[in-house]
């Protein structure tokens, strides 16, 4: 699904990735674990493509999105989501109109749009939270509303960059559990990102540590 | 946030510290133009030694300015002198008690219409109210009324009635002429198609670049424009026996009440009304027409005694201009 | 407690500043009053006519200036176009020249009787002039805010959309509040210009007061004249409260934004049409004035300037500076809601902003304009005073905006770490808004310089400014010099604003 071939990342003269090789599989839930700093977050980025790589490649679906500074498919291409560490709601608009936004850029009718945010909020166990500002949900509701946005247009792709840290651990690991329940049942690739051992070792297939700007050698299984 | 607020500090002490008052000074506001008053005012000061603080004006069309000023620090005047450029002005403070009366010596020599009957203020070196023609006009305009005569339809610009010697000069016709006369003339010039430009100046402009036959304007708008080669010349208007005769707009010096500096007030005074003064004036690109006898008249016009001047009151014009006022608006409006 | 005296404080300071001279002014104007005369004043129609004729004139300035200025912004602040700093300098200076004599460029151009001069003369004509007039101002606060966007809340749009629905359904809700601000500010600055409607010959109400203190000496009438600012003044909290405080989102400001990269056509299609863009509006107008210029009328001039800039830089930075520590401290007050008062405050601030400059001048005089106060009114005090009290809620509302979005938790947070309600103000609230602070201090420091009404009727004598003496030169003064003066009062500005540009400042 996710090839990553080779794939370096330097940011004002400071190396951030160094020669990531990495391969993930379709329906796979891939945890990249690291230490703050180690460049998790950004790999991330370049999987989306909001920046291209020094040097390298990135395929995913058999398409080469990314190559050597260049940035040939854009995000709104590449069949991805992600849900981000700031959430990044958007509080001028309700829970709804969130969750719409991306069914909305793809003109999916109106009528549609509103049966599937409403389809997904009670996946999420946010049901009657249509017409509610962002900002008078708690904490553990904003994550379940960036999770519905991110898996309402069915992606291929989902990435996650540390969406539960800011959590309790009792609303950590339910939620995590159904990210992982919710992963078995629609089937898109995961790419998750932590520095939390437990919550890398109760989501993932695989967990990939990155270390020193690369990974390690040694990949475990979980 | 420390340098900004150090900065307040010292800029805040700095310019409290900045009025000049070494008692050696005088204040003056000047509605006179800066280009032709501040000369004079510095050599007043190389001779005597003394510094003045000037205020200077604008065009009336352009902002409120020293009258206003003056008016509202009636009960704490800052200046000590005012150098008015008509009289009407003088008139104004004078009947708000803002004046006090000074009569100086070297006001003798000056023709008592031109200057207060209680000394309140002196008039010196006048501007004239003339037309100025377009060299390419075929038809001669020869009195103010002129302005309703058919044969200029369309022709003719006058500055705005509302501001400075217009309003004067309309005021002073309807004392000397009536106000039933005078309505209908109004009327008749709008009915002749009169373009109407913010000031003297642009009306002189406007007649200079062709784009009007004539303008009733200041005589120093002519000066200026004759010193610049524009194709335009004088005429003087009502000139003939029986006619009004042309109306006389002389500049009027005064001393404030209560002035903080009532010596060097009066010495500036002096200064100002003297022939010397007026040479300077005349001499000077405004080109000020002297009201003392024997001082040389600007070389563009002719010495005051040899024209036919508009008899006037200069209180009952001032008295009549605020009584115009609101129905030169709706004129204006119209 | 402590916080509520600090309030009081800051409160009784503009008090003194801005709202003294307004009630002394007030009081001047009603005492005496006959009601009959009130209404006669009021009901006449060419009063009634020129108000609703002013409201739609400042409606439609502010709107279209704010759409282009925006649009302008945006370009100069999300994208990478190269020569956006140049073009934000060159933008500015139709604001520091004062308005009428870019009126009186336009009627050198356009003529008193061509074809286009029906358009000139009157409503489209000072449109015209004040739009291009009031163009930096939104422009300057849409940067300002294009610059608070996380860019992640972009980011997570890119996933769905292209640039364009990034821009038209994030960024451009997300700086809507600016949009609301410039709208509210131009609308005021509009209503009370009198100086372009009167070289153009259109009938503003805020002309009639000018008329009635310039002609008439009518100072009663006059100041009655500027009571109906306070509906103006109301009208814009009104719209203030339900529009942009309600979308103002509390957010740190992010150390980078989103740039869009423009590929190499587009900043050729960009450059292109801005050169014309400042074609048009600055050198076309200005062009006869600027002609003027020789090296000789250059030197001339700057020797004759000297005096007169120094005073300017005196009065505008003192303002400035008292004016971003002024306002920002006022915008806490009101943001903060630390006096049951506070909406008065607010609006009162508002009002000083809409009142006629001679309106508020005139009021300086009556209040200061007294023996034991001299060291006040017969120094430049005075001038620095009135500047603050015209242009604070300029300040005020830059800052509040900012202080609205910042978030509760860093407040907070400081709290629980023991800092005082002063030490949040100077350790948390001040160095958070820094970026806001600086453009208040250049903004504040802008419309001081270009001021001169107000300076006019107040500045002690020997003392004037630069834009005043090129005003008292315009009556028969050489143009070449004139011109010279005007060059000298512009690069003033502009050289400093370029630098401030290419620092990154703003």
């Amino acid at each position: 699904m996710i090839e990553i071939k080779e794939l370096s990342f330097s940011y004002e003269e400071k190396s951030v990735l160094q020669n990531i090789t990495l391969f993930v599989k379709a329906g796979e839930r891939l945890v990249l674990l690291g230490n703050s700093g180690s460049g998790k977050s950004t790999l991330l980025r370049l999987i989306a493509g909001f920046i291209a790589p020094t040097s390298g490649e990135i395929v995913i679906d058999k398409s080469v999105v990314s190559k050597d500074t260049k940035v040939l498919t854009p995000p709104h291409k590449r069949g991805i989501s992600m849900v981000f560490q700031d959430l990044a709601l958007w509080n001028h608009m309700n829970v709804a109109q969130n969750i719409a936004f991306p069914l909305k850029m793809q003109k999916v009718p109106q009528i549609e749009q509103m049966q599937r945010v409403s389809e997904f909020l009670e996946i999420v166990s946010l049901k009657g939270y249509e017409q509610r500002s962002i900002d008078e949900l708690s904490g553990g509701e904003q994550q379940r509303v960036a999770l519905a946005r991110a898996l309402v247009n069915a992606p291929k792709v989902l990435l996650m960059d540390e969406p539960l840290s800011s959590l309790d651990e009792e609303l950590n690991i339910r939620l995590r559990q159904e990210i992982v329940s919710l992963q078995e049942r629609l089937g898109f690739t995961l790419v998750y990102v932590t520095h939390n051992k437990e919550e890398a070792a109760a989501i993932a297939h695989r967990i990939v540590k990155i270390e020193n700007k690369t990974i390690e050698a040694k990949q475990c299984k979980r | 946030m420390k340098q900004i607020a150090s900065f307040i500090f010292v800029a805040l002490l700095l310019s409290a510290c900045s009025k000049v008052d070494d008692g050696r000074s005088v204040t003056v506001y000047v509605s006179e133009d800066q280009v032709f008053s501040e000369p004079l005012l510095k050599a007043f000061e190389k001779e005597t030694g003394m510094h003045v603080n000037a205020v200077y004006d604008s065009e009336e069309s352009k902002s409120t300015g020293v009258m206003n000023r003056l008016i509202a620090e009636k009960a704490n005047p800052q200046a000590d002198v005012y150098w008015a450029n008509e009289p009407i002005r003088a008139e104004v403070l004078r009947k708000k008690g803002i004046l006090a009366p000074y009569k100086s010596p070297n006001a003798a020599g000056i023709d008592a219409v031109f200057l207060q009957k209680e000394h309140y203020w002196s008039g010196f070196s006048a501007r004239l109210r003339l037309f100025i023609v377009s060299d390419n006009s075929m038809k001669e305009p020869s009195s103010v009324f002129d302005y309703a005569n058919a044969a200029f339809r369309d022709g003719a610009v006058i500055a705005n009635p509302l501001f400075g010697t217009t309003t004067a000069h309309i005021a002073a016709l309807f004392s000397t002429l009536g106000d039933a006369q005078m309505y209908a003339f109004l009327k008749n010039m709008k009915q002749n198609g009169i373009a109407i430009a913010t000031s003297n100046g642009e009306s002189a402009d406007l007649v200079a670049s062709g784009k009007y036959l004539f303008a009733l304007v200041d005589s120093d708008d002519v000066a200026s424009r004759l010193k610049r080669g524009e194709k335009v010349h004088v005429v003087y208007p009502d000139q003939k026996a029986g006619e009004v005769g042309i109306f006389v707009v002389p500049n009027a010096v005064m001393l404030l009440a209560h002035a903080k500096h009532p010596k060097a007030a009066k010495k500036l005074i002096d200064y100002l009304l003297s022939k010397e003064s007026e040479a300077a004036l005349a001499k000077a690109a405004c080109a000020q027409i002297p009201l003392h006898k024997g001082v040389k008249a600007p070389s563009f016009f002719k010495p005051i005694e040899q024209l036919h001047v508009m008899h006037v009151d200069y209180a009952e014009v001032a008295q009549k201009l605020m009584q115009l006022q609101p129905s030169l608006k709706e004129w204006l409006a119209e | 407690m402590q916080e509520r005296k600090f309030a009081i404080g800051i409160v009784f300071i503009i008090t003194l500043i801005g709202f003294l001279p307004l009630i002394v002014m007030l009081f001047h104007a009603l005492s005496g009053l006959e009601y009959e005369k009130v209404l006669e004043l009021f009901a006449k129609k060419a009063i009634v006519e020129s108000f609703f004729q002013s409201l739609l004139l400042s409606a439609f300035v502010a709107f279209t200036s704010t759409l282009l200025g925006t649009a302008l912004g945006l370009l100069f602040a999300k994208t990478d176009f190269i020569a956006s700093k140049l073009f934000v300098s060159l933008l500015i200076v139709p604001l520091l020249v004062p308005p009428y004599i870019l009126a009186l460029g336009w009627i050198d151009i356009i003529g008193v009787e061509s074809v286009l001069s029906g358009w000139l003369f009157g409503f489209w004509g000072v449109a015209w002039v004040l739009i291009c007039v009031y163009l930096p101002i939104p422009i300057v606060l849409s940067m300002l805010f294009v610059k608070q966007i996380a860019p992640n809340l972009e980011n997570m749009a890119k996933l769905y959309t292209d640039e364009w629905g990034v821009l038209r359904f994030i960024t451009l809700p997300r700086i809507m509040p600016a949009f609301v601000l410039s709208f509210l500010l131009l609308f005021i600055l509009s209503f009370s210009e009198y100086s372009v409607a009167n070289v153009l010959r259109f009938h503003s109400f805020s002309l009639e007061s000018f008329v009635r203190f310039s002609a008439f000496y009518d100072f009663k009438s006059a100041m009655l004249l500027s009571l109906p600012m306070l509906l103006v003044a109301a009208l814009v909290l009104l719209i203030e409260r339900l529009y942009v405080e309600k979308n103002l989102t509390k957010m740190k400001t992010p150390q980078r934004i989103n740039i869009i990269k423009l590929s190499k056509k587009q900043q050729l299609f960009f450059s292109v049409l801005l050169i014309c863009f400042v074609f048009i509006i600055l050198l076309l107008p200005l062009f006869s004035l600027f002609s003027h210029v020789t090296l000789q009328s250059l030197a001339l001039a700057f020797d004759k300037a000297l005096f007169p800039l120094m005073n300017s830089f005196v009065y505008s930075l003192s303002a400035a500076a008292l004016l971003t520590l002024l306002g920002f401290l006022s915008a806490y007050v009101i943001s903060f809601k630390f006096l049951s008062l506070w909406r008065f405050f607010d609006g009162g601030i508002v009002f000083l902003f809409t009142l006629p400059a001679t309106v508020l001048g005139i009021g300086f005089i009556l209040l200061y304009n007294r023996v034991w106060l001299d060291f006040i009114y017969a120094s430049a005090l005075i001038v620095i005073l009135a500047y603050v009290g015209k242009y604070l809620a300029l300040a005020v509302k830059m800052s509040e905006h900012r202080l609205q979005q910042m978030p509760s938790s860093m407040l907070e947070a400081a709290k629980l770490s023991g800092a005082s309600w002063f030490d949040t103000l100077r350790y948390i609230l001040i160095p958070q808004s820094k970026k806001v602070l600086i453009a208040v201090f250049v903004v504040s420091f802008i419309f001081s310089f270009r001021e001169s009404t107000l300076t006019m009727l107040l500045y002690p004598a020997g003392h004037e400014t630069l834009s005043v003496y090129i005003i008292t030169q315009m009556a028969n003064g050489r143009p070449e010099i004139i011109a010279a003066l005007s060059l000298i009062m512009v690069l003033s500005i502009v050289v400093p604003f370029f630098i401030f540009m290419r620092r990154k400042v703003i």
